[in-house]
C-alpha cells in the first residue's frame, strides 16, 4: 500500500508547485583568519508531501544551508541567494517577521533529543507553550491539543504523558516529543537535521516511519540532513548530494541510490559498510586461527594505496572499493541473508557451544582446550557490574583467543561499552573474574596493575574527548612508551615518528595539537597510542561510530591492516553489524547487559537465533531503496 | 628547555614544549588588553622593586612644616598628615602591597592546587576530609579568617601574607576539586591511565593543564583581594608595622581627611585600582595565550 501510495505521491508532486525553493544560495562567515564559504551556489527545491534527503558528510555545508532558511545562523553569517517559502522571499526577511514563520510554517527536529527539550518542564507544558504561542490557544484547549500531538506521534497514554518529565522518557520517545511539537502548528517544512543519529537502530526504524507517515498524512514537506544513505533509502523521494559547499548531484532516490551519476556520490556509497559483503579477507579469518603476529603471514601489508601519508586522510581516494570489498551495486539487496554471508563462515556453526565467545557458563574453559600454549589475550568470566543497586552488565563471559577479533555488539545501554571498560581495567567489577593474557586483573591494585597495561590498551569512540588538548599529539603517542620506560631522547622520537607513519599521518605532525586535526585524523593518533607498546589486546569502543562514512571507511582499513600486520587480538564493540562483520570473526550480541547470542560472525548473521539479533539485522538500514521498503512492509 | 619541567623530558616534547611556549608569548603579544596587561604589571613591579631609587624621599622622614599639602612641584603628589613624602610613601607601599598580595596567592596555589587535585580524584578518601575542611573555612568569611590568622601569627609583613594566603586556600581547593571532577571523565585520562600513566602523571600532566583557565582566574581575583586583605590587616595593625607605609595602610588613614585632602586617598586608591586592573588583564590575556586552541572568544 505504502508503495502504491509514495508512487503516485511522488509523481502528483511534480505538478505541484515547490513549497521551499532554494537559488544559488551562498553561506559565508566572517572570521578572525578572513571569510569562509560555508556553501556556494545551493539550490533545490521541495514539494507538499515529500521528502528531499540532503546528504553530505561533516563540513559539506548541509547543515548551514538548512539553518539560514530559519535565520538561526550567527550574526557573522553572510547570505546571499534566494530562498523562498510559498512565494515569499527568507533571505534579508526581518527578524521579526521570520519569529512569525519559525514553528508555525517551518519548523525544525535536532539531532540531540536529550538536550533539546529542557529538563524542568514537562512535556506537557514544553508543547502547550508552542501552542499558546503561536495558536492563542487557551491552556485547557493546549492541553486537549498537546494530547492529541502526542498520540499523532504515537507516544501510548499520552493524557499521562503530557505529565512526564523529559528524564522520565527514553530517547525515542523524547525525539517523538520533539518531532510533535515541530508538527504542532501544521508547518508546510519541516527540516529535520539528522533527527535519528543519536538513536539506536531500532528506534531509528521507528521514527523514520514515523516522520514518513506525517509526510503523507499531512501533506508536510520534508527537508531531511542526513549523512546515512541507508535513512535516505528508507524515507527519502529525492536527494541533493553536497560537497564541500556545493550540490554535487539530485535526482530520484532510485537513480541517486543505485545509478550515481557523479564519482563523489559513488565512493560514499561504497564507503557504507554494509551487511552481506565478503569480509576484506577478514583478521583471525577462522575462529581457530589463533596464530600469533610471528606466526602471521604478514606480506609486509599494503599500506593504504595513495595519499596514505596525506594530512587530510578524509579524502577518498577513489580506491575505497578496493579489491575484497565489493562494489556498491554489486552487494545485492540479500543484505543478512543466509547465502551471501554464508561462504565467510567456515567454522562450523555450532552456535550455543561455540569456541571462543561462550555463552555464561557455557564451558569457556573447554573452548580454549586447542589453544593450550597461549593464554587467551582476553577472558571475561560470569562479568557483573551494578550501579547503584541496578545490574549493568550480569553474568557476561567472552574469550578472545590471542590474535583474534571478536565483536561485542548491541544498543545504547546494553552495557557492552561497560564490559569494555573492565577488560581495559578502567572499571572493576562487581563480581566475575577479568583475564588478560594469563594474568587475573580483577582484584590487583592500580600499582600492581601498572605493569601489566603494557599487554592491552583501548580506542575510545569520541576523537574529541580521547586526546588531552593541551598536549601535542606526539606527546600524547609518546606517553606510554615514557610511562613503560620503554625507550626515551631519540629512540623515542624515531618510534613515535613510525607510529604516526603507520596510522598514515606524517611524522612531522607530531607537534600539532588535537584541535587541528580532523575526527578521522585523531582517531588515527588514538590508535597509534594504544598500539605504541605492542600490546597483545586491544579493546575498541566503537572507535569509527563518530566519524563520517568515507573516514570511517579509512579507518577500518587502517584497523585490518595494522591487526594483520601486528596481529593483536581485539575486543571490538560496536552498534554497527556491517562493521562487525567486516572485522571479526566471532560475535557476541547483548541486550540489557547479556549476551543473548553468540558465535562465528557469519553465522550469527546469516542465521540469528535470538530475535533481538533478527530484529538488530532488520532495523539498519541499508542504502537501497527496493530493499527498504521490502523490510518496512514486513514491519508493518 | 633544560628547565622542562616533565619528568624524562618528553620527547618530541622538547621542540614542541618550546615551540608552544613560543606560540604561546606570540599570542600574547597579539593581544592589546593582554599586553597592557602584562606593562602594566611589569611597570608596577619595577616600580617597587626600584623604590629606593625613584622615591624622592625618605618615605619616613617627617616635616610637620608640611602637612597634607596639596600636590605640588617640590612633592608631587603632596604629602600625608605627618608632612611625609606621598609619592615615596605610594612607591614604597606598593612594596608592600605587591609582596603580600603577589606571596599569599602564591602561596595559596601551593597548597591548594595539590589538595584540590586530591580530593577531586581521590573521591573515597581524600576528599571527605578536604571538602569538609574547605567548607569549615568557607564557613567563615575570607576577613575573618584572615584577621583571626594574622592575630595569631602575630603582626608582621610576612604573617599577613600568610594568613591571607592561607585563607584564600578553600576557594582554590573548591576551584581545582571541582576542575578535576570534571575532567576525571574526559576519555583521555581513562587512555592515560590504559597507557600505564601513573597518578603523579594524571593529576599533574593532563588535569592540572587543562584547569588553568579556572586557576588563572581565581588568581587574577585572588591578587586584587589579598592586596585589599593586606590594607584591611594593616589597618588593624596585623599587618604592616609604621612607619613602613602600604597602600592599604596609606588609604585608611587618609579616611579621616577625605574632605580636605582627597589627594590623600586619591593616589594610592588608584594605584591599587591599577594594580588590580593589569594582573586581570594579564590574566584574561595569559588564558587566551595558553591555550593551545588559540583565540576562541
Amino acid at each position: 500500500m505504502s508503495t502504491t501510495a509514495s508512487g503516485t505521491a511522488h509523481e502528483e508532486a511534480a505538478e505541484v508547485e515547490p513549497v521551499l525553493r532554494l537559488t544559488d544560495l551562498s553561506v559565508g562567515f566572517r572570521t578572525e583568519d578572513g571569510p569562509v564559504r560555508a556553501t556556494t551556489g545551493v539550490g533545490f527545491d521541495v514539494r507538499p508531501g515529500e521528502v528531499l534527503a540532503v546528504v553530505g558528510e561533516s563540513g559539506s555545508g548541509k547543515s548551514v544551508s538548512a539553518m539560514s532558511l530559519l535565520g538561526l545562523l550567527p550574526p557573522s553569517a553572510t547570505v546571499t541567494g534566494s530562498a523562498t517559502l510559498a512565494g515569499e522571499e527568507l533571505v534579508g526577511m526581518p527578524e521579526r517577521r521570520l519569529r512569525a514563520l519559525r514553528g508555525n510554517e517551518i519548523a525544525m527536529i535536532f539531532q540531540e533529543p536529550m538536550t533539546s527539550l529542557n529538563p524542568v518542564f514537562t512535556v506537557g507544558w514544553q508543547l502547550g507553550e508552542v501552542l499558546r504561542e503561536h495558536r492563542g490557544l487557551s491552556r485547557a484547549a493546549a492541553r486537549e491539543r498537546s494530547r492529541e500531538l502526542l498520540e499523532l506521534v504515537g507516544i501510548p497514554e499520552a493524557a499521562r504523558r503530557l505529565d512526564s518529565y523529559p528524564h522520565q522518557m527514553s530517547g525515542g520517545q523524547r525525539q517523538r516529543v520533539m518531532i510533535a511539537m515541530a508538527v504542532a502548528c501544521d508547518p508546510r517544512v519541516l527540516v529535520a537535521d539528522e533527527p535519528t543519529t543519536a538513536l539506536d537502530v531500532t528506534v531509528q526504524a521507528e521514527i523514520l516511519d514515523l516522520l514518513r507517515d506525517l509526510c503523507r498524512r499531512l501533506g508536510t514537506a520534508i527537508v531531511l540532513i542526513t549523512h546515512d544513505m541507508g535513512v535516505v533509502a528508507d524515507i527519502a523521494d529525492r536527494v541533493v548530494v553536497m560537497r564541500d559547499g556545493q550540490v554535487v548531484e539530485r535526482g530520484d532516490v532510485r537513480q541517486v541510490l543505485t545509478a550515481p551519476r557523479h564519482e563523489y556520490t559513488a565512493t560514499l556509497l561504497a564507503a557504507v559498510p554494509h551487511l552481506g559483503r565478503p569480509r576484506s579477507d577478514g583478521p583471525g579469518a577462522a575462529g581457530a586461527d589463533t596464530a600469533t603476529g610471528a606466526e602471521r603471514p604478514s606480506p609486509a601489508a599494503p599500506e593504504p594505496a595513495s595519499g596514505g601519508t596525506e594530512p587530510s586522510p578524509q579524502v577518498v581516494e577513489p580506491g575505497v572499493a578496493e579489491p575484497g570489498v565489493a562494489e556498491p551495486g554489486v552487494a545485492e539487496p540479500g543484505a543478512g541473508e543466509p547465502e551471501v554471508a554464508h561462504e565467510d563462515a567456515a567454522t562450523p556453526p555450532t552456535r550455543r557451544g561455540a569456541p571462543v565467545v561462550t555463552t555464561p557458563r557455557a564451558g569457556g574453559r573447554a573452548a580454549t582446550a586447542d589453544v593450550v600454549d597461549v593464554p587467551p589475550a582476553l577472558e571475561l568470566r560470569d562479568l557483573v557490574v551494578e550501579y547503584h543497586q541496578v545490574r549493568a552488565v550480569r553474568e557476561v563471559s567472552v574469550t578472545v583467543g590471542a590474535g583474534e577479533v571478536v565483536g561485542l555488539v548491541g544498543e545504547s545501554g546494553s552495557g557492552k561499552s561497560t564490559v569494555g571498560r573492565c577488560a581495559a581495567g578502567l572499571q572493576r567489577p562487581t563480581s566475575g573474574t577479568v583475564r588478560v593474557a594469563g594474568h587475573d586483573i580483577t582484584a590487583l591494585s592500580a600499582r600492581r596493575l601498572r605493569p601489566l597495561r603494557r599487554d592491552f590498551s583501548i580506542v575510545f569512540q569520541d576523537p574529541a574527548s580521547s586526546l588531552n588538548p593541551r598536549m601535542t599529539i606526539g606527546e600524547s603517542i609518546a606517553e606510554p612508551l615514557r610511562m613503560h620506560r620503554v625507550s626515551r631522547g631519540a629512540g623515542l622520537r624515531d618510534r613515535v615518528a613510525e607510529l604516526l607513519e603507520s596510522v598514515s599521518l606524517r611524522a612531522d605532525m607530531h607537534v600539532r595539537y588535537p584541535h587541528e586535526l580532523s575526527g578521522g585524523q585523531r582517531q588515527r593518533v588514538s590508535i597509534a597510542r594504544a598500539l605504541a607498546l605492542e600490546p597483545k589486546l586491544l579493546i575498541a569502543d566503537e572507535p569509527t561510530s563518530a566519524l563520517d562514512v568515507s573516514v570511517q571507511a579509512n579507518v577500518l582499513r587502517l584497523f585490518v591492516d595494522l591487526q594483520r600486520r601486528l596481529g593483536f587480538a581485539c575486543l571490538f564493540i560496536s552498534h554497527d553489524l556491517a562493521v562487525v562483520e567486516m572485522l571479526t570473526s566471532h560475535v557476541a550480541v547483548m541486550r540489557r547487559g547479556e549476551i543473548v547470542e553468540s558465535g562465528p560472525t557469519g553465522a550469527v548473521l546469516a542465521e540469528p537465533s535470538h530475535e533481538y539479533t533478527r530484529a538488530l539485522l532488520a532495523a539498519a538500514p541499508v542504502p537501497d531503496p527496493d530493499e527498504q521498503r521490502r523490510r518496512r512492509e514486513a514491519r508493518a | 628547555m633544560t628547565t622542562d619541567v616533565h619528568a624524562g623530558t618528553p620527547t618530541s616534547g622538547a621542540g614542541a614544549g618550546r615551540s608552544q611556549r613560543r606560540r604561546a608569548l606570540r599570542r600574547l603579544r597579539r593581544n592589546p588588553a593582554g599586553m597592557v596587561g602584562l606593562v602594566l604589571v611589569v611597570l608596577l613591579v619595577l616600580a617597587a622593586a626600584l623604590a629606593p631609587l625613584l622615591a624622592p624621599a625618605d618615605p619616613a622622614a617627617v616635616d610637620f612644616d608640611r602637612l597634607r599639602e596639596q600636590p605640588s612641584a617640590a612633592a608631587w603628589l603632596g604629602t600625608d598628615e605627618f608632612g611625609r613624602d606621598q609619592l615615596s610613601r605610594v612607591l614604597f607601599g606598593l612594596r608592600s602591597s605587591l609582596f603580600v598580595g603577589v606571596l599569599a596567592v602564591l602561596l595559596a596555589v601551593v597548597v591548594a592546587v595539590p589538595l584540590g587535585l586530591a580530593a577531586g580524584y581521590y573521591r573515597r578518601f581524600v576528599d571527605p576530609v578536604v571538602s569538609r575542611l574547605t567548607d569549615t573555612m568557607l564557613a567563615f568569611p575570607f576577613l575573618v579568617l584572615a584577621v583571626g590568622l594574622a592575630a595569631i601569627l602575630g603582626p608582621s609583613l610576612l604573617n599577613a601574607a600568610i594568613a591571607i594566603g592561607v585563607s584564600q586556600v578553600p576557594n582554590i581547593i573548591r576551584v581545582m576539586r571541582g576542575e578535576t571532577l570534571r575532567l576525571a571523565n574526559e576519555n583521555y585520562i581513562d587512555a592515560a591511565v590504559a597507557g600505564g600513566a601513573h597518578d603523579g602523571v594524571i593529576l599533574f600532566r593532563h588535569i592540572l593543564p587543562n584547569s588553568v583557565n579556572a586557576l588563572l582566574i581565581q588568581v587574577t581575583v585572588g591578587i586584587p583581594a589579598a592586596i585589599l586583605g593586606e590594607a584591611v590587616l594593616s589597618f588593624l595593625g596585623l599587618g604592616v608595622q609604621p612607619p613602613t607605609p602600604s597602600l592599604g595602610v596609606m588609604l585608611s588613614s587618609a579616611q579621616p581627611f577625605f574632605a580636605q585632602a582627597p589627594w590623600l586617598a586619591l593616589f594610592p586608591g588608584l594605584v591599587i585600582v591599577a594594580a588590580t586592573l593589569a594582573f586581570n588583564l594579564l590574566g584574561d590575556g595569559l588564558r587566551d595565550a595558553l591555550d593551545p586552541k588559540g583565540h576562541r572568544r
